[in-house]
């Protein structure tokens, strides 16, 4: 085996552990999660403080994209367990465990914190912080100390938001609808300012990526090389960056509206609550892209990787995220068929939401259709992913039953929108973002997971899923409505809820799985190896694992494509599988950077290519 | 008259006559929305199952066998590439078009509709016909009559949805929206609000009771109560306006105080003040429910002010005097026989004649 | 604007170093390293060290500037669809609020914004040829320019609260002015115009459609505010005050103004930031980038008044 040694160990601060399994001359050498760090003398409570206020201080995109990633989780984990409230209260008809403001109050919050607090920074805040400046093959992003405030501002904005809990709660939909949110209870000031607040985060992030995608890639990286996982997060910041000032006008304006009564919304004082619906949705549609769109590109990946082969139509898959992006900014008003706007934009918003539709289904075909004489290996990112497929074409075809005029008339708000969006959302970036997360641990922690407990915990995510929300689209169909505490009306839709609750049970412990055995991957898991899956993209075959503090030793120099699988692992063909494919999946196959390559850094090379 | 009191259930709904997926079709134009459910259903059931087929067997045809494997360069096809986004958009236009003529078809109103106004408030639905009667939580209907709903709203936004019917559209408060229906058959139905509007949303719902059309023109000219009692008047307003809903008549508790047993009692208020429930307490709290909230109960009431006259108020106030065994004879004697308190407002029902006209027709 | 990148080396890059300088330098790996640029420079100071080059640095700066500029005129772009939208519904409402709102200041107002966008391009430029002093001068003319913006904008607010202009609920309203229910419902007319929405109310049998409604209001609220124009001079309240959706004007002249003026206080921090900065030399024509995102900054705060100020004062 060709073994590339491209670091020597310079000053080891790391000590060693007995059991090392990283092959002879693979030890990661500069470990982000550990260096810089204290010196050795200092110990105790003393060295517990300094590192936290390391990691509290840093700049560094990977520490900040993983302190990201706890955030997020810790987000889903809360707006899970109120979502497993929702569905223990609907179990049965009448009061199960809370009367009907308390539950308005859950669905509410689960609802604020899934979107502001979890989904829209998930993909990109955390895998995507971590990844794309390793993936352009820069240092860092652009701007290293805005990544850090933006996340500060994320969790100001959160804290700010669920404090709203603690005065009086807030009971208006994630949708903050006025007049009624105008006259419920006051945690409404607090939801919105801290949506208001979290806006910005999400601004300097999309901000920040844009610029490093622009202007920080290594030399060698064209648009042609640049992984569609980061086609998408371009795509993704776009959005973020032209959509979030709009729901942060609109925040203010609720916010003046309450507290200054300035009637804008407010029919009694001469405005429009319908006005209150378009700004709202000029945001939070684009805001689904924002979220879905970076899915899209972690898919993109794990469908190369583990079919190790070249993602089919790489422009199209490319350009039709920009195209979504783009698109994703006239189709607001499909969320409000049924709320007086003139019936004229209802059929253009109707028409231009079926455009969109066709280039997310290019995608899904194109996913597909890279599996084709390829070579499969059904790893649990994998299984993640083809979870992803089967789900997000559900809830693309649902989308299109929403999305057609006379049909969403029946539809809308009801359960069966309830299902649809959980199809795209859940079933989309949560499946895309497990399937991240399981691909990429092992770059980002240097563990190696339970692979056996990760296929259990995906199988159980699938079931339990579809157990609990394909049910939601027969009881909207027969006519839920949708943020109902009860259904005195509709008695004979109990046994429905009552399989949808138990399906909510099996999604609670598939989920529960994925956590320990990730928490239990940190502490017993076996070391990483460099490249596990045979990835092509730079951070699998140009850094260590887990990655060095800045990065690459040296800037990389690109040479080819992300999915061209034959360059980036030239030895393949000398090895053999094993069995000891359960520790080290695939035997070390490249880490670090070809040596003899022309550098910027020692003037063999000039950046012209930037 | 027989006239249905609740909505029928449908517990056989798995194998009911529509199918797992659509309520029963009981209006005019539900099939229109039906049929393209179905389409959609349907095309995009048979295009899952490709994409799902096309999944497996790739995964097991094209599965990894050593970790050596290499993938074979593919090539990309023109025409392969041209069809998935040609068939799809050819798809998704002919949804886009059926969608867009159905919805046209169905949203306009034929013009000799009856029209019936409708009044969105938290929570619950008050009805007024032409002749100026008025109902509370139901509305009664003729069979194969298009009905037009000028609806609005004098609070939050609420949505005024019948599953059965297909149809729905919010409730905008300052603005006036409306639904129609034709309903071919006569039965029960259930009108819910679909647009989330607080504590109570989920029990904001209506009944449609669609009658023949000459139990219709009875039931419009009748129920003023003008040959009724005081208390029997009162016991009919108890349901017609929906004080059931949240008042019980048995001591039981529910979302407001019960009306046995209170009348003559000292309440205690919110506010920490209290006050006899006499008549006085009782019509002010009806007109004006927020001035003074029961210890334990919800401010959850609205106001009635506009929708009781003079002698409705009476007769409720009668009736809740009689629950408690203090009703005055003259409450309990029919018009004529004793003093009718609410003499004034005989001459605002309107004359019999009325009932005999035709009600289709009001431009 | 766009401005060739640093080329040359300057003596006072040394002393300028640190202005965004981060904790990475000295940690031993690329703090010490000098880097090439493409023009053969060497370039240590104010290189961040994720950056290749001085003049990557540069255009990311300024690209991300860009950006966060779009997101402003995103965030002031709802606002003037709001006011777009109300003024299409309550045109003759706006022509009459309008009148309480004193044009000389607010045309001296836009003057001083323009000479202050002027005297930070200027800085810029000043920046550029190393003229420290100049710089410094025109930073803090800019700086005093806003401040007279701000100093008029308070008078003008001060002045509408004390006779009764608030926003929204809060606005004074004459005594027996309908409400907006009442008018909605067409059960009422606003003072004067009893003609106009009879006429309307008899046309249409059953109770007349908010839109024929509106129609009938605005088309007597117009007939009123011509006879009323003159008023105005005399400081009596004029017809506006006999309209319940006034406050619906000066929220939205309140909520933009206010947010602008915001805007500008901002803008002040910054630029005497950049003013003190630049005295201790932190500028020079190799670094000052910030003092060019910071005028892009401040031309679009120009730019937006340049807007707010027709649609408000003039139209």
């Amino acid at each position: 085996m060709a073994t590339l040694t491209p670091t020597q160990p310079r000053t080891s601060t790391v000590p060693r552990k007995k059991r090392s399994a990283y092959p002879e001359g693979h030890e990661p050498v500069h470990n982000f999660l550990r260096e810089p760090g204290p010196g050795p003398e200092v110990t105790g409570f003393k060295r517990f403080r300094a590192i936290a206020w390391e990691w509290m201080t840093t700049v560094d995109h990977k520490r900040i994209g993983l302190m990201y990633l706890v955030s997020v989780s810790a987000a889903f984990a809360l707006g899970g367990i109120l979502a497993l409230l929702v569905r223990l209260e609907l179990m049965t008809q009448g009061e199960t465990v809370m009367g009907p403001d308390a539950y308005n109050q859950v669905f509410t919050l689960h609802g604020i914190v899934m979107v502001f607090l979890f989904i829209v920074p998930s993909i990109p805040a955390s895998l995507g912080n971590f990844l794309l400046p390793i993936m352009v093959g820069a240092k860092d992003v652009a701007f290293p100390k805005l990544n850090l405030a933006s996340f500060y501002i994320y969790g100001i904005g959160a804290i700010v938001a669920v404090a709203g809990l603690f005065f009086g709660g807030v009971d208006t939909g994630w949708t903050f609808y006025t007049p009624y949110s105008k006259s419920t209870v006051d945690g409404v000031l607090f939801m919105g300012l801290g949506v208001f607040i979290m806006g910005f985060s999400s601004i300097l992030t999309g901000l920040n990526f844009i610029v490093t995608i622009h202007k920080m890639r290594a030399p060698g990286m064209t648009w042609n090389r640049l992984p569609l996982f980061l086609w998408s997060i371009y795509a993704t910041s776009i959005v973020q960056v032209l959509a979030t000032p709009v729901i942060g006008i609109t925040m203010l304006l609720l916010f003046l509206e309450r507290v200054l009564q300035i009637g804008i919304f407010d029919p009694a004082l001469g405005g429009d609550p319908v006005l209150f619906q378009h700004f709202f949705w000029f945001y939070s549609h684009p805001a689904v892209y924002i979220m879905i769109l970076p899915a899209f590109g972690v898919i993109s990946e794990l469908m190369g990787t583990f079919s190790r082969q070249r993602v089919y139509g790489y422009r199209a898959v490319a350009l039709s995220s920009v195209a979504i992006a783009l698109l994703g900014f006239l189709v607001w008003g499909h969320h409000m068929f049924t709320s007086g706007q003139s019936p004229v934009s209802s059929v253009i918003f109707s028409l231009i939401t079926f455009l969109i539709g066709i280039p997310s289904g290019i995608k899904i075909f194109n996913w597909i259709w890279t599996m084709y004489k390829g070579s499969v290996w059904l790893q649990t990112p994998m299984l993640y992913a083809l979870t992803f497929l089967f789900l997000f074409t559900i809830g693309g075809v649902t989308g299109i039953m929403v999305g057609a005029l006379a049909a969403d008339i029946h539809l809308h708000d009801t359960y069966f929108v309830v299902a649809h969006f959980h199809y795209v959302m859940m079933g989309g970036t949560v499946m895309a973002m497990l399937g991240g997360l399981h691909y990429w641990w092992p770059k980002m922690t240097g563990k190696l997971y339970s692979e056996r407990w990760g296929k259990i915990s995906a199988l159980l995510v699938f079931l339990g899923f579809n157990m609990t929300f394909f049910i939601q689209f027969i009881m909207g169909s027969q006519g839920m409505p949708r943020r109902y505490y009860d259904y005195p009306d509709m008695p004979w839709l109990e046994p429905l809820h009552q399989a949808s609750t138990m399906g909510s049970w099996v999604l609670g412990v598939g989920l529960m799985i994925v956590l320990i055995n990730g928490i239990h991957s940190l502490f017993r898991g076996k070391p990483a190896p460099g490249n596990p899956w045979g990835g092509a993209t730079l951070e699998w075959t140009a850094t260590t694992t887990p990655p060095d503090h800045h990065n690459f030793k040296r800037t990389p120099l690109v040479t080819h494509g992300p999915y061209d699988y034959n360059a980036a692992l030239p030895h393949l063909r000398e090895q053999v599988s094993g069995d000891g494919a359960a520790a080290v999946p695939v035997p070390d196959i490249a880490v670090g950077v070809p040596q003899n390559e022309p550098s910027i850094e020692d003037g063999t090379r000039q950046p012209d290519s930037l | 008259m027989q006239i249905e009191e609740t909505a029928p259930t449908r517990q056989e709904f798995f194998t009911g006559e529509n199918g797992l997926w659509l309520p029963p079709q009981e209006s005019t134009t539900a099939h229109q929305i039906d049929s393209l459910f179905n389409f959609i259903l349907y095309s995009s059931t048979i295009l899952t199952l490709i994409v799902a087929a096309a999944m497996v067997y790739f995964i097991y045809k094209y599965r990894r066998k050593s970790h050596a494997d290499r993938a074979v360069d593919v090539h990309e096809s023109k025409w392969l590439e041209v069809s998935w986004i040609a068939i799809p958009t050819l798809l998704v236009l002919v949804v886009f078009f059926w969608g867009f003529t159905a919805y046209v078809n169905t949203s306009i109103p034929p013009a000799n509709s009856y029209e019936i106004s409708v009044t969105g408030q938290k929570w619950d639905w008050s009805f007024e016909y032409p002749n100026g009667k008025q109902t509370v939580k139901e509305i009664v209907v003729p069979v194969n009559t298009p009905i037009k709903l000028e609806m609005t709203s004098i609070d939050v936004l609420h949505s005024f949805y019948v599953p059965e019917f297909r149809i729905k559209h919010d409730v905008i408060p300052n603005r006036y929206s409306y639904v129609w229906f034709e309903a071919p058959e006569q039965g029960v139905y259930q009108v819910l609000c679909t647009e989330y509007c607080g504590t109570l949303h989920s029990d904001m719902g209506a009944l449609i009771k669609v009658v023949s059309y000459d139990d219709f023109a009875t039931w419009l000219a009748s129920g003023d109560g003008e040959d009724l009692s005081l208390v029997a008047y009162g016991e009919v307003l108890y349901e017609q306006q929906g004080c059931n809903a949240c008042h019980s008549i048995d001591g039981s508790d529910g979302t407001g105080p019960t009306w046995l047993g209170t009348w003559g009692e000292q309440r205690p208020f919110e506010d920490g003040t209290s006050a006899v429930m006499d008549a006085e307490y009782t019509i002010e709290s009806i007109l004006y429910p927020g001035n003074k909230i029961v210890q334990g109960y919800p401010p959850a009431m609205a106001s009635y002010q506009g929708r009781l006259d003079e002698r409705q108020l009476n007769a409720i106030v009668a009736y809740m005097k009689d629950l408690n065994g203090a009703a005055t004879p003259e409450e309990l004697a029919p018009p004529g026989e004793g003093g009718d308190t609410g003499d004034g407002t005989e001459a605002d029902a309107p004359p019999a004649d009325d009932a005999s006209e035709t009600p289709a027709v009001e431009a | 604007m766009a401005s060739p990148a640093p080329t040359t080396a300057d003596p006072n890059a040394h002393e300028a170093h640190g202005h965004d300088g981060d904790g990475h330098h000295g940690d031993g790996h690329h703090g010490d390293v000098m880097l090439r640029g493409h023009d053969g420079q060497l370039h240590p100071a104010n290189l961040q060290h994720h950056f290749i080059s001085a003049e990557q640095q540069f255009e990311s700066a300024k690209l991300g500037m860009w950006l966060f500029l779009v997101t402003e005129i995103l965030l002031f772009g709802g606002m003037f669809v709001a006011y777009a939208i109300y003024r299409s519904w309550y045109p003759d409402l706006f022509d009459q609020a309008s009148l309480e709102l004193d044009t000389a200041w607010g045309a001296f107002n836009t003057l001083v914004l323009l000479g202050s966008s002027l005297s930070v391009a200027w800085a810029i430029r000043a920046a550029q040829m190393d003229n420290r002093k100049l710089l410094v001068r025109l930073l803090w003319l800019t700086v005093m320019l806003a401040g007279v913006f701000m100093v008029v904008k308070y008078f003008e607010y001060t002045h509408k609260f004390e006779k009764g202009i608030f926003p929204g609920q809060y606005f004074k309203l004459a005594e027996g002015t309908p409400t907006i229910a009442e008018l909605t419902a067409g059960t009422a007319v606003l003072p004067g115009f009893a003609d106009a929405t009879a006429e309307g109310a008899e046309s249409e049998a059953a109770t007349p459609s908010l839109e024929e409604t509106e129609a009938a209001i605005a088309e007597a609220a117009g007939e009123h505010g011509e006879t009323h124009a003159g008023e105005k001079g005399h400081g009596e309240k004029g017809p506006i005050f006999s309209n319940p959706r006034a406050g619906i004007f000066f929220s939205i002249y309140y909520v933009m103004t206010g947010i602008h003026g915001l805007h500008v206080i901002i803008g002040i921090i910054a630029i005497s930031i950049l003013a003190v900065k630049a005295q201790r030399g932190r500028y020079s024509s190799v670094y000052y980038t910030p003092v060019e995102n910071v005028g892009l900054y401040w031309h679009v705060v120009d730019i937006i008044w340049i807007f707010l100020f027709p649609l408000m004062y003039l139209i």
